[in-house]
């Protein structure tokens, strides 16, 4: 028996890469797996209970992701978001990779009201992907792609819930570290458009119908209070009607209204249909989060992350040769951990070498959620992938073919933000937080 | 023998004092009785999530915790009456309160009820207000209408309107965005959590009411301490002395330093009369049901103590 | 379960910012609604093969190998929550004594769900297996 309580973990993980290679959910799988790792160590398997059922409990925040996706829902049944999207199209739709621009664009503003990447992908990312794939204008690899890779900037962007993570953590002000997140996400969205704009050249992606100018005032009025949910939206949290889990709510509520009274176009069954769709789905992602739950309580109770660290302490290293090195850290991390899991059991354990090696901690900061972000896309557990094989029913396989050019430029940027500070850390200085 | 496996759980972050003092309790463990103990710390909830590390001792699964007395008056309602605003008024008090006849009576109850020991307790500081918009506060009429944020559970709540306030729950990571935004006017936390969450970024005043002086008790669970010879456990309680001993040292300095980094930060630093707000919180608290199962001259026993 | 979670939440802003007094309870009522609404469905609603899967390697390989993959999860699986089930009546069991912080529910009200998340999930996975061994075995891929 003694050889099982060794070596529970390797074994555990071993079992959890079998059964999900082999198919098993991967929620199902990290919970089997934790079960038999519970087991071996001779822990007590309540805990498998115990600590998923405390953990999404626990989790208010967690809560505006079905509250997203049933506003996405209502609004696709109400042809709300047809509008909104026909509206981005008259824009931007002549720029070449038309709906592709929409979807990088539509991103930013949705990240302005959401903290969460997942919510973004779950929300209009889910309607503009459905328009790319429809008739096959798009590939729908190239699709989900996309939307992956644009609904990084939600928590990028203020506000961000990665953010408040680490400013409780590293005693840094959440407001530096919400504007320093304000040029990266803007210089993300240039560099995708200008990388999109290329590969529609190449590859030959379609131009968006040119919307004579004349019917233009027709296309805003229908889109009008569609357009103002955004509005409403971010006007509301940055004002303080509501928390931005209440927001969800309310956009769900506002789609509702539209929808079935000024749209005219939600029926009662449509409606119990958007309801039923919405507890699917939400209970597909929340229990890929139970699995993440009870998994991240075995590796932190192995101290896999204290003991990768005592490692690390051991080298003696510069500052950029430490920046450099967390940054591959955290890239293969975020390959398998959620990002909650990172930023509160692994981050604590570097900040203070970090701060004694004169490493400002909001540039840090804002650099580890970016580069988190991108492990949110990074196969095997690029978790937004999953999301939206979830939602849109596109392979990931399919998206995993098309996601390296998308990884390579957040790489690539990700890069410029570590070794130039001030991209970071002008904003917030210059409105005085620093 | 073998060595005892001791993972010390909390959900307070590594910044927190009382976070650091674990580890004072570990070494000054370690100093008593060399190789006896495995001591694991795991601060930020990330072995049980906040609220759950009592269940967890229980249930066998973590041997310590930090324990709130309002965990402990969730567990058994007589001592709602130790988190009653304005009972009391020092980290001495707390201390002395433990070590009286009526404190023997309170451990082993809690020891029989909820399967824990209390080795001592630690300062978690004094809560003050914190305002959103500056505005002149002297007796509990002037907060009527304040959004306050308090934590989500009925004990904490009643505190808030015990203070003549709208009391609001909220999780306390959604409230510097809410102070910010307005969704609240306020909150109340000691002033080194005002300063470690950035709070004072977007505030304009702290309002002295020193209405909770607040105390947390290192806790073990009996499975773990029925286990420990006599020296053992002299070793433990003394340990764990030791490192409220450092916390509270720690946090008086702490606290006396940061009214005047607040000032400095352009905050309005007040004084309320705070004899009204007391005589207000306890006889709100003295005339609703809540004080009903409470102890029979207990209030009196501790207010004796003060000294 | 979804809808009374979502008009607790409307109910909750509408209070807080038309009346001017904010409700304590709404926040919990509106995670109990949400938990169970999660479990239940998880449980009852979800096929299986609707979850999240890494399925870059199952997509790819014959039918007659995923029949081999399947019933080899399934069975992995089935002991987990079988081994599961017990040691969470227990848990349930020690709930008995707490309260919801706000409401005063009793806490392994509130969580029982999970419990029949882990039976409906079994029974689901067991009814999996058995076609995966019948003669239609295709149909349970
Ligand atoms: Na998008
Ligand atoms: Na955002």
């Amino acid at each position: 028996m003694d050889f099982f309580a060794d070596n529970a973990l390797l074994l555990m993980i071993g079992l959890l890469v079998m059964i999900t290679v082999a198919g098993l959910p991967m929620g199902l799988a990290m919970i089997v797996s934790s079960v038999f790792y519970l087991l071996m160590a001779g822990r007590d398997i309540g805990l498998a209970a115990e600590n998923v059922l405390n953990g999404v409990f626990g989790n208010f925040v967690a809560l505006a992701v079905p509250l997203f996706i049933f506003a996405a829902n209502i609004m696709n049944a109400g042809k709300v978001s047809d509008r909104l999207l026909t509206f981005a199209l008259a824009l931007v739709g002549r720029v070449p990779g038309g709906l592709a621009q929409v979807n990088i664009l539509t991103s930013l503003i949705f990240s302005g009201m959401s903290g969460s990447a997942i919510s973004d992908a779950a929300g209009v990312g889910k309607v503009i992907t459905d328009m790319m794939t429809k008739d096959g204008r798009y590939p729908r690899g190239f699709a989900g792609a996309i939307t992956a890779t644009s609904a990084v900037i939600g928590p990028i962007f203020p506000p961000s819930i990665p953010m408040v993570f680490y400013a409780l953590i590293s005693s840094t002000s959440v407001g530096a570290l919400f504007l320093g997140g304000v040029v990266p996400a803007l210089l993300l969205v240039v560099v995708l458009g200008v990388s999109v704009m290329i590969m529609a050249k190449v590859r030959g992606f379609p131009v968006e119908a040119a919307i004579p100018w004349r019917s233009f005032p027709l296309v805003f009025l229908r889109a009008a209070p569609a357009l103002m949910m955004p509005a409403i939206l971010l006007g509301g949290i940055y004002t303080g009607v509501f928390t931005p889990t209440e927001a969800a709510a309310v956009s769900a509520f506002y789609a509702l209204l539209l929808s079935a009274f000024a749209y005219r176009v939600l029926g009662l069954r449509a409606f119990l249909d958007v309801v039923r769709a919405t507890v699917r789905t939400t209970a597909v992602v929340t229990i890929v989060l139970c699995g993440a739950f009870i998994f991240n309580y075995v590796i932190t109770v192995e101290r896999v992350p204290a003991s990768v660290f005592a490692f690390f302490d051991s080298m003696d290293l510069s500052a950029i040769q430490l920046l450099i090195l967390l940054n591959l850290l955290y890239l293969a991390m975020g390959c398998f951990l959620d990002v909650s899991t990172i930023m509160l059991v692994v981050t604590p354990l570097f900040l203070p070498s970090a701060a004694a090696l004169g490493i400002d901690l909001t540039h840090l900061g804002v650099v580890l959620v970016f580069n988190m972000m991108i492990g949110l896309i990074t196969p095997p557990y690029g978790i937004l992938l999953f999301i939206i094989k979830a939602l849109n029913g596109i392979p990931v396989s399919e998206m995993i073919r098309e996601v390296w050019v998308f990884l390579a430029i957040l790489v690539a940027l990700l890069l410029v933000l570590t070794f130039v500070p001030d991209l970071v850390l002008w904003l917030p200085r210059a409105a005085g937080m620093l | 023998a073998d060595q005892i496996e001791i993972k010390y759980t909390t959900a307070s972050v590594p910044t927190d004092l009382h976070t650091k003092a674990m580890q004072v309790f570990k070494d000054e463990l370690e100093a008593r009785v060399p190789g006896r103990f495995d001591v694991q710390l795991y601060d930020s909830g990330s072995l049980f999530a906040q609220g759950a590390d009592l269940d967890a001792l229980q249930r066998g699964n973590a041997e310590m915790t930090y324990l709130s007395y309002q965990l402990i008056a969730d567990a058994i309602p007589a001592y709602g009456l130790l988190t009653a605003g304005y009972l009391f008024q020092s980290p001495e008090h707390y201390r002395a309160f433990l070590n009286s006849d009526i404190g023997a009576e309170f451990k082993q109850t809690v020891s029989d009820e909820m399967d824990v020991q209390l080795l001592d307790t630690c300062y978690l500081g004094t809560r003050q207000l914190n305002l959103r918009k500056a505005r002149d506060v002297t007796t509990p009429e002037d907060l009527a209408g304040l959004k306050l944020r308090m934590p989500g559970s009925d004990a904490w709540l009643f505190l808030g309107s015990a203070l003549g306030a709208a009391p609001t729950p909220l999780p306390f990571g959604e409230v510097y965005l809410g102070l910010q935004t307005g969704t609240i006017d306020a909150q109340d936390n000691p002033l080194p959590t005002v300063e470690a969450a950035k709070f004072y970024e977007v505030t304009e005043q702290i309002v002295l009411t020193s209405h909770l002086v607040d105390g947390i008790n290192i806790a073990i669970n009996n499975e773990t301490w029925d286990k420990l010879s006599d020296e053992e456990k002299t070793a433990m309680t003394e340990a764990a002395v030791a490192s409220c001993d450092w916390n509270n040292a720690e946090r008086v300095a702490n606290e006396e330093r940061l009214v005047d980094f607040f000032k400095s930060e352009g905050l309005q630093v007040t004084e309320p009369d705070v004899d009204a707000f007391r005589s207000h919180v306890q006889e709100v608290y003295f005339s609703s049901d809540r004080s009903a199962d409470w102890p029979e001259g207990w209030a009196e026993k501790i207010n004796a103590l003060a000294e | 379960m979804f809808l009374a979670a979502f008009c607790g939440f409307i109910v909750q802003i509408f209070f807080r910012y038309v009346m001017g007094t904010p409700l304590v309870w709404s926040e919990e009522f509106v995670m109990i609604a949400f938990i169970w609404t999660v479990f239940w469905a998880a449980a009852f609603l979800v096929p299986i093969r609707e979850h999240v899967t890494f399925d870059v390697v199952y997509d790819v390989v014959s039918p007659k190998t995923q029949r081999v993959m399947a019933i080899f999860t399934m069975i992995v699986a089935l002991i987990a929550f079988g081994l599961l089930f017990l040691p969470t009546l227990d848990y349930l069991d020690f709930l008995t004594r707490k309260k919801s912080p706000v409401l005063r529910i009793p806490m392994h009200w509130i969580y029982g769900c999970y419990l029949l998340f882990v039976a409906g999930l079994s029974l689901k996975m067991a009814g999996r297996l058995l076609r995966l061994f019948g003669p239609r075995w295709r149909d349970a891929l």
